[in-house]
């Protein structure tokens, strides 16, 4: 069998179990809806409910493909037993539906291959599959692995998990590529239904083709799903203030939970609740679904680590495993705000960059003279506070569908602008146009590996030549026995190396450890369980660690060297 | 304000003083051979791909010129008539702008006023020479004359594009606009339309400037210093000895200006040997 068949398999059953969870839940509750944005509500909505029973299924570590298959397959025939007549939406114009699809297609094709290659994104090859592979081991949560990544909300990886557990890395990644691919689909319907064809066309142009949302939505990340979800949460409480059904506060409750649970600064939204239609935010039907799926997260981890929003505020929640001044470290290491110049332009000082356009976002501020533009832009600016803490480009990720609406609408009145405008995003964001003005280190797709993606190269090959760190994964595998930890001061693949990798940062045993190494103090590290290193050529203690520590240097390759201690 | 549809004798000796200024500029282009700084133009911005004229773009250069330049030359071959074509065609629309506005102040006053604005060196020198400078002029003339169109956006997005020196009288000219239109139509026809019209010329090759600092005087005072160490290190290496400096006539201008800055009064001028070399007598001696 043709080894793309199971990956592709993987990624597409978790994407039609979540629809087809997604459109029960639509039709038990009867909300109204139009075709097209009922699919992608039902898709988004959907994922909620399926990343919150796979982690009641994680919890008993019952999170086997039997189960998994057998319930995504009992979601997907009760779906397709009935059928729901809706209406369509108000259509696009002509010549601007054929400027999305001229647009749309290209980038379409070209974030699929990458999509579909071996994952190589530094965090999705890191701690989000590597988190997946050990709960894929188990059937569920790894309570002995109390580090950072761990205790962090993983609502996304519980979606990864379904489809890991078919098609391995790449099914995941095409997970949050349908969530890629669903978020501009979904801007589409708004500028619809809401009476903004044209900036809804304009707006989906932007997001769609923005280089960090690309490189990010190809990837096993969960920022571009965290805009997906709570642009689907704003979309419903538009829809919720023109129709006043209550049950849609059951979904936007489900989304801004479910937000949370892809990520804790999602829910920020709450505070946009208000300012986007909500007069009165506390309200049961809305309440209830999101602690639903918030309070899961937050016994989880107060039972486990004994602090409800680990790794985070571990000094009102003191514990064992991660400690105030390490997590002070941790965030003062994000919080630098590299300009806009590198955020939309260059890329170097933040990796990836969202586009040059982006610079022209002041003209947002004219869509102020609307009642949506006034929503899209307190939705925006909410959803850009996260980047206080964290200003790395795919963190305003989650702020770009709305700004991008708000352009829109700022300047549909003006001849020509928008379309020209969209034409130039995208041209400037394809892969080949990018490498002229960004910096070479940005970090962005560069071409479309289509071989790999079908894996003419051999995926190790191709992982050994694209990822850091995965030359060592045979002589790590051979060399260090099952359950020996290795002492990393970097994340490493941990996605593809079945051992378990102690990180400096990540938690307090990483941290008296790269505290012991500093030291030369090789019995300390014995006492704390490690007995192989996992050192680059380039850390500063390499050096030291040759001449003062006594240790052999059991493989290296591509700049990493793998040492046990004698 | 509606234009008169009748010629008063005013309005013609107009348009021929400015039809004489555009035959002159047409002479002018057509007769001149071509000078250093056309040339450097041209091996700047009409020679090279335009893939490489976007990575060397300059802050001071003109991309609109560019590609007019490349255009013209591409269809009537390399020539410096058709390096100067661009400017040439800029200068009479600018010259018609000038026609067009100077009408609106109606009777023999406009014939006045558009020979105060054509009849000058300024006009007669930039637009019959390469270098896009009279470009940007002409698109913001345009801009004045059809202020109340749609399409003035466009012209001075054009305008900053083609030279963004031209950012300022922009502004001007988009305030200007504000007259007589409401808030929003203002911003949507005019304003959000000239930034974006820049905006999509601008962008990309303005990202590859490093250091494009308006404060900064042009004056490079590395080179000045670069200079002015060159000829210490002469002067060193020289001692007692008298040295001789030889360059070509091209760059006795600038040995001249630099030894008048630094007040290089023993530098003498030497006049024989050959018309294409210019020798200069240095002696020894101190700088004054």
């Amino acid at each position: 069998m043709p080894p793309v068949i199971p990956i592709l398999f993987g990624a597409a059953f978790t994407v039609a179990s979540a629809t087809a969870a997604g459109t029960l839940l639509l039709r038990r509750l009867r909300v109204t809806l139009a075709r097209g944005e009922a699919t992608l509500l039902a898709f988004v909505c959907g994922s909620a409910c399926i990343s919150m029973a796979v982690f009641l299924l994680c919890l008993v570590h019952a999170a086997r493909p039997a189960v998994l298959l057998g319930g995504g397959a009992a979601a997907i025939c009760w779906a397709l037993r009935g059928k729901t007549r809706r209406k369509p939406l108000p259509a696009i114009p002509r010549m601007w539906f054929a400027l999305f699809l001229l647009i749309f297609i290209p980038f379409f094709v070209m974030y699929f291959f990458n999509a579909l290659a071996p994952e190589i994104s530094p965090d999705g090859s890191g701690y989000h599959l590597g988190n997946v592979l050990r709960m894929w081991h188990r059937g569920g949560f790894d309570w002995g692995n109390r580090t950072l990544y761990a205790e962090l909300s993983q609502g996304m990886e519980m979606l990864f998990l379904v489809a890991f557990t078919f098609g391995r890395h790449s099914a995941a990644a095409l997970v949050h590529f349908a969530f890629l691919t669903a978020l501009p689909l979904l801007i589409l319907c708004y500028g619809r239904r809401f009476g903004y064809p044209q900036a809804g066309v304009f707006a989906a142009v932007l997001t769609f083709a923005s280089p960090v949302a690309g490189i990010d939505g190809i990837s096993a990340y969960n920022d571009v799903a965290v805009a997906t979800v709570i642009f689907a949460a704003f979309y419903l409480l538009q829809v919720w203030d023109e129709k006043r059904d209550s049950n849609l506060l059951i979904l936007i409750g489900l989304l801004v939970g479910f937000g949370y649970g892809l990520k804790y600064t999602a829910i920020v939204f709450l505070a946009a609740l208000p300012l986007c239609g909500l007069r009165k935010p506390i309200q049961l039907k809305l309440a209830i679904p999101l602690a639903v799926m918030i309070l899961p997260w937050m016994a989880r981890n107060w039972i486990w680590i004994g602090n409800p929003v680990a790794p985070f505020f571990n000094r009102w929640f003191p514990n064992p495993y991660f400690d105030a001044a390490m997590e002070h470290e941790y965030i003062s290491g994000l919080a630098h705000f590299p300009g806009f110049a590198q955020l939309t332009i260059y890329g170097r000082a933040a990796p990836g960059i969202l586009g040059p356009v982006f610079l022209l976002a002041p003209f947002a501020l004219l869509a102020l003279r609307s009642r949506q533009g006034r929503r899209l832009l307190a939705a925006a600016a909410v959803m850009a506070l996260p980047t206080v803490v964290n200003c790395e480009p795919r963190f305003w990720i989650a702020s770009v569908p709305f700004l991008a609406l708000a352009m829109g609408i700022a300047m549909e009145n003006s001849p020509g602008v928008l379309p020209a405008l969209a034409v130039f995003h995208a041209v400037v964001s394809w892969p080949a146009v990018l490498g002229f003005y960004c910096d070479p280190a940005a970090w962005r797709l560069a071409r479309m590996p289509v071989r790999a993606a079908l894996r003419i190269t051999p995926e190790a090959e191709f992982l050994t030549r694209r990822l850091p760190g995965y030359a060592l994964k045979p002589a790590i595998e051979r060399e260090v026995p099952p359950g020996q930890k290795i002492f990393s001061i970097a994340g490493r693949p941990e996605a593809y190396i079945d051992r378990d990798i102690v990180v400096g940062y990540e938690s307090k045993l990483g941290n008296a450890a790269w505290d012991a190494l500093a030291a030369h103090d090789a019995a300390k590290l014995k006492a704390l369980g490690i007995r192989y290193l996992w050192i680059d050529d380039a850390d500063p203690c390499a050096d030291s660690l040759k001449n003062h520590m006594k240790s052999t240097e059991i493989a290296h390759g591509h700049g990493n060297n793998l040492y046990r201690l004698e | 304000m509606a234009m008169e549809t009748t010629y008063t004798a005013w309005s013609r000796l107009a348009q021929g003083i400015l039809l004489a200024v555009l035959v002159a500029n047409v002479y002018r282009a057509a007769v001149r051979p071509i000078s250093l700084s056309e040339a450097a133009e041209y091996e700047r911005a009409v020679r090279p791909h335009l893939i490489q004229v976007l990575a060397d773009f300059d802050a001071r250069a003109d991309l609109v010129y560019a590609l007019a330049a490349k255009r013209t030359v591409g269809l009537f071959r390399v020539s410096p008539f058709s390096v100067r074509l661009p400017d040439l065609i800029a200068g009479a629309f600018f010259l018609w702008a000038v026609f067009r506005i100077t009408r609106q102040a109606a009777g023999k006053w406009a014939c006045l006023l558009a020979a105060a604005l054509a009849l000058n060196p300024l006009v007669l020198w930039h637009f019959s020479e390469a270098g896009g400078y009279g470009v940007a002029l002409a698109l913001l003339a345009w801009a004045v004359v059809w202020r109340e169109r749609a399409i003035a956006a466009l012209l001075v997005g054009l305008a900053v594009a083609a030279d963004v020196a031209f950012a300022p009288a922009a502004v001007v000219v988009l305030l200007a606009g504000k007259w007589k239109n409401s808030w929003n139509r203002w911003m949507e026809r005019l304003v959000v339309p000239a930034v974006v019209t820049a905006f999509l010329l601008l962008a990309i090759p303005l990202s590859r400037v490093q250091a494009f600092d308006l404060r900064r005087a042009p004056r490079d005072d590395a080179r000045d210093a670069q200079v002015w160490r060159e000829f210490q290190d002469l002067r060193a290496r020289a001692g007692n000895r008298t040295a001789r400096i030889g360059t070509g006539p091209a760059l006795v201008p600038y040995l001249n200006f630099y030894r008048d800055e630094y007040r290089l009064r023993n530098w003498a001028r030497i006049g024989s040997g050959p018309p294409e070399r210019f020798d200069y007598y240095v002696p020894a001696g101190r700088r004054r």
